[in-house]
């Protein structure tokens, strides 16, 4: 890398001395090259959620350089170290460049052709034990031809995203309190807040750039208050106001405990309850719960006095006063933040639901910088996901399957026959791995795109045991960019195409909607993973399979260019004839008007940074995003006069629920005495196949480490960089330990980033998940710690 | 009355108080003096100490603070080319600004060099090449923050106002070795544009670089940039009015606009 840098200056530099010489001896006036020589354009970053944009360099048709993008409303500019080195994630050295097929327990290189067939005849042999593994790093259009080929072409619903993993707590928390995913507030909030409260979120490495939008607002002396709630002291912690120390998954007895001293004090919005709220229950099996009447409401917190709550969560009464007293306080604008720590809980859905409810109780609700919002992990979590419904019950839209109306409507759409839609929701995520593995399970293939169960699934040797799996019938098919630990157990294996590599959409954590265009080749035979499904679905058709055609007969992905005529876009060499990713944008954008998520035509994202749904036409032909949803002024939706309006709520309202607190499903005991957490670090992204091939990245933060408290360590006779086994009633993992290191959990708990494939903490995590949203408890389990004898 | 005798109360409380505190202090001070001789080292033992502060024999475990009248003669450890004297220091200014005006393009290409070591292309935040122990990014800023040179080893001034989490661009390399990096990844960096380009032969140059995050121009081009890269006119302080910036390198540009149809645009 020096070499080529070297070699290039080398070459400037000869150049510049020709011109001086030219100069001195007085001859025509040279003129130096103005610019670096470099073409940019704008994406998003690949990485998280946050959404930031960033300005590619090209030149000679290799990503060169990184820019913060200036006119991005997101980052304005800055980007975190990820961010700057992004360009370097198509440049590993060991790319896949060739499809490859297993033979005798080894990958060969197979032509496309023959990768395409396999997939084809796998499916057709047999369709309903086809299932799809997918992602939220999937573009918009990527996860939009996934859906339509199983739900509309197998009439399928065994397709499911890694988001079940990352975010499927926040959307059910959003569905049952206000009856339609996504958060109403967006990034304006965190300029108008006044106080900041941090559910179990760590900002200053996972959102590091939402986080410096919150402390530059103090450095330029703004008094922004931080109030940090978490199971451990991190960089987030270091800078807040108060940090509260809370027991492992106990922060329903917090938001009870809140709840409960807002109301035997009478401070709560009587008001904004009577015109926008209603008390709900929690129901076991029913994500909606039941109306309650504000007195059954009142006598379920009295359960939960605050003695009682302080006692379940390691918060002293005092704490837990505090976070009343500002709830109580009607001036101050209270931003709640909150992403993996309420999520992958047992409890997710009802700690969710509560942190709304919180909000809409004390009326801190609707006003900017007043709002709870859900942060999330994947760059197109919310745009694929959740937009297009690539869930096991969802169609784009927000529809779902189990709703007939919904499935018509689908239909219409996409111009199926009527019926084609499957009226039974498919597996998730953790009955889609559990069922794989299993001898008598019912799918026979799998195909995992843009992402990595071989890592990031929890208990690993339970969901992807996939090792001894000789003599069954079990076929997996995986589409990535390097080798991960998911390859390492695939049949088939086929190098896909990544980022400005491709047209792409993707969608932030704040309704954005991105765009970008192709800028650079991907290397040898990597291909667009949409172009592959495309291609099987081709295939089928081919081959008479009737669910590739359409109510008309044709196929389900016709594409035309401007001229009406179509394009045999199943053809590797006419896929960039024309831009696919518009036609099906433009396909995808009806379903968005039918749940008020309006998204613009794909012209009009070209042009700007990302806009945010509902994105609709204006009087003069323009197209305004919408910043605050339900909210009357910004949300086109509301009806003049109603000022705030849950439109999509019962009876226009939104749900305050009461959940009783419920005991982890693992803790610690005497053969097991530590409480496990694991998560990400700033300089990694999930499973760090990309940024583990970053060399400033990897050299800062080379491999992972168990982090522990320096009295535990004592106790156990471990200095910092000894080797420990972590033992779960799963398994075991070695690792070194750190103490004082990045973070500081307290006594009695460990922590583990997840990001080194060569330690897999996730061997030993714990598959129990949330009832509602079936996302698991990456967060917490119970662990025994050893030494190893070096 | 009541009160004035309360009042006198108080105030001879008050002396009494400070007059005991006042003899316990000076006796405390004298045993501290006492603790301190028994820890002071002989010269004898002194002896044993090494000229570079390292220090065997028994006494190994005590770091010994040099005398005052030492100070002038005793090197200090990494920090032994440090100036004492007010002079050096201005002639070493003087000298470098000199030098700057011989500075040939080669010598620029080193800078350069050096300068793309730390980053992965221009323009990208350079790693740290020393160890981060604090978490305070007011530690960072105690060196950074005005910039330092001891000897040849310059602490940058940061080229940025500060924000509140360093780590969260600038992340520890201590040891770069370009063979490992070449093995795991083949990005290749942009290298820095320049020299700016001149109107005519002695127009002063347009700027090469964009100036966002570099808007302290003296971070590089001051007396503790590189050499070669420093200004010889450091006494004119508004450097953007005789040398312009550029459009394209500080990106502001319409957003792409879709191009000919056939490359999938």
């Amino acid at each position: 890398m020096t070499v080529t840098i070297d070699r290039r200056a080398f070459l400037k530099a000869s150049a510049l001395a020709a011109a001086t010489a030219l100069l001195d001896g007085g001859e025509e006036p040279f003129e130096f090259p103005v610019e670096d020589g470099l073409t940019w354009d704008k994406a998003p970053c690949r990485f998280c959620g946050t959404g930031c944009q960033v300005q590619v360099g090209v030149r000679d048709g290799r990503v060169m350089a990184i820019a913060g993008d200036r006119q991005a409303p997101v980052n304005k500019g800055l980007l975190c170290v990820k961010g700057y080195h992004v360009g370097g994630v198509l440049y590993g050295t060991d790319r896949l460049r060739k499809p490859q097929k297993r033979v005798n327990g080894r990958l060969v290189d197979i032509e496309w052709d023959e990768a395409i067939a396999i997939i084809a005849e796998r499916v057709a042999l047999a369709p309903d034990r086809f299932g799809i593994y997918g992602s939220g790093q999937w573009t918009i259009v990527e996860g939009f031809i996934a859906n339509l080929f199983m739900k509309g072409g197998l009439a399928s619903n065994h397709i499911d995203p890694n988001a079940r993993l990352c975010m499927a707590s926040a959307v059910t928390g959003f569905i049952a309190t206000f009856g339609v995913d996504e958060p109403a507030g967006c990034y304006d909030d965190f300029d108008a807040c006044d106080t900041v409260i941090l559910w179990g979120n760590n900002p200053a490495e996972m959102h590091p750039i939402l986080w410096s939008r919150l402390s530059d607002r103090r450095s330029r002396g703004e008094p922004v208050e931080v109030i940090d709630i978490g199971t451990r002291r991190t960089r987030t912690s270091d800078l807040a106001d108060h940090f509260l120390l809370m027991k492992p998954h106990a922060d329903l007895a917090i938001l009870l405990g809140i709840m409960n001293l807002l109301v035997t004090s009478g401070r709560w919005d009587r008001d904004f309850v009577a015109k926008h709220a209603e008390f709900r229950g929690g129901v076991p099996g029913k994500l909606v719960g039941e109306a309650i009447t504000a007195d059954a409401f009142f006598a379920a917190l009295a359960e939960y006095p605050p003695a009682r709550c302080a006692e379940l969560s390691g918060l002293s009464v005092a704490d837990l006063e505090l976070l009343a007293d500002r709830f109580a306080d009607s001036k101050r604008r209270i931003l709640s933040l909150w992403c993996m720590g309420m999520n992958q809980h047992t409890s997710g859905t009802a700690v969710n639901s509560m942190v709304h409810g919180v909000h809409l109780l004390s009326g801190h609700w609707g006003k900017p910088g007043d709002t709870a919002f859900s942060l999330t992990g994947q760059p197109s979590a919310c745009g694929t996901a959740r937009e297009v419904g690539t869930v096991a019950n969802g169609l784009p839209g927000g529809l779902v399957v189990t709703n007939a109306d919904h499935r018509r409507k689908a239909e219409h759409l996409w111009n199926l026959p009527e019926g084609r839609i499957n009226a039974q929701p498919g597996f998730h995520a953790v009955q889609m791995w559990e069922d794989f593995c299993r001898e008598d399970g019912h799918l026979s293939t799998l195909w995992v795109q843009v992402t990595n169960p071989g890592q990031s699934l929890p208990n690993l040797d339970k969901l992807f045991a996939l090792a001894d799996r000789q003599g069954r019938d079990r076929f997996l098919i995986v589409s990535d960019v390097y080798p991960t630990a998911t390859t390492a157990m695939a049949d088939l294996v086929l190098p896909s195409a990544m980022w400005v590599e491709k047209n792409g959409i993707y969608g932030n954590s704040e309704r954005r909607t991105h765009q970008w265009f192709k800028m650079v080749e991907p290397p040898g035979e990597a291909r667009d993973d949409a172009w592959q499904m495309v291609a099987v679905a081709r295939r089928l058709f081919d081959h008479g399979h009737a669910g590739m055609r359409d109510r008309d007969g044709r196929f389900l992905f016709t594409v035309q260019d401007d001229s009406g005529s179509d394009v045999p876009v199943w053809d590797w060499s006419a896929w960039h004839r024309v831009n696919v990713d518009r036609w099906f944008f433009e396909r995808y954008r009806p379903f968005t008007r039918i749940k008020h998520k309006d998204l613009a035509p794909y012209e009009e994202y070209v042009k700007a940074r990302g806009l945010r749904w509902p994105v609709v036409e204006q009087s003069d032909g323009s197209w305004r995003e919408t910043r605050w949803r339900f909210i009357e002024g910004d949300d086109p939706y509301v009806e003049a006069g109603r000022g705030i309006d849950f439109y999509h709520g019962r009876e226009h309202r939104a749900a305050i629920f009461v959940h009783p607190y419920e005991a982890p499903p693992e803790a610690p005991d005497a053969e097991y005495p530590f409480w496990l957490c694991t998560g990400r670090v700033l300089e990694h992204w999930h499973t760090g196949s990309m940024t583990m091939r970053i060399p400033q990245l990897r050299r800062a933060m080379p491999h992972a480490y168990a982090e522990l408290h320096a009295d535990d360590a004592r106790r156990l006779g471990l200095r910092a960089g000894d080797h420990v086994a972590l033992h779960t009633r799963r398994g075991r993992v070695e690792l070194p330990i750190w103490i004082d290191g990045r973070a500081r959990p307290p006594v009695g708990t460990v922590f583990v980033p997840f990001f080194d494939e060569r330690r897999l903490i996730n061997l030993i995590t714990l598959d129990a998940h949330d009832p509602f949203s079936k996302e698991p408890d990456y967060k917490k389990c119970a662990v025994r710690i050893e030494r190893v004898p070096r | 009355m009541r009160r004035q005798d309360l009042l006198s109360l108080l105030c001879a409380g008050v002396l009494g108080a400070s007059g005991v505190g006042f003899v316990i202090g000076l006796h405390a001070n004298t045993r501290i003096r006492a603790v301190g001789v028994q820890t002071a080292v002989t010269p004898a033992e002194r002896a044993d100490i090494g000229d570079d502060g390292k220090h065997d024999g028994e006494h190994a475990h005590i770091n010994l603070a040099p005398t005052y009248a030492e100070l002038g003669a005793r090197p200090l450890g990494p920090n032994r080319q440090r100036h004492h004297q007010l002079v050096d220091l201005v002639a070493e200014e003087v000298a470098a600004v000199e030098a700057e005006r011989d500075a040939d393009p080669a010598a620029r290409l080193a800078a350069l060099q050096r300068r793309a070591e730390r980053r992965a292309y221009a323009g990208a935040p350079p790693v740290v090449p020393h160890a981060i122990a604090q978490r305070d990014p007011a530690a960072c800023l105690v060196c950074h923050g005005p910039g330092q040179r001891i000897g040849a080893l310059i602490a940058p001034r940061m080229s940025h106002p500060p924000y509140q989490n360093c780590q969260q661009c600038h992340v520890e390399a201590r040891v770069i070795d370009p063979a490992v990096d070449a093995a795991l990844n083949a990005f290749i960096g942009a290298a820095e544009c320049g020299p700016g380009p001149r109107a005519f032969a002695t127009a002063p140059p347009a700027m090469p670089h964009r100036t966002f995050m570099r808007e302290d121009c003296l971070s590089c081009h001051g007396p503790l940039g590189a050499p070669a890269l420093r200004t010889t006119h450091p006494e004119r302080t508004n450097c953007q009015q005789c040398h312009a910036p550029s459009a394209h390198l500080e990106g502001w540009r319409e957003p792409s606009e879709p191009s000919e149809p056939g490359d999938g645009r």
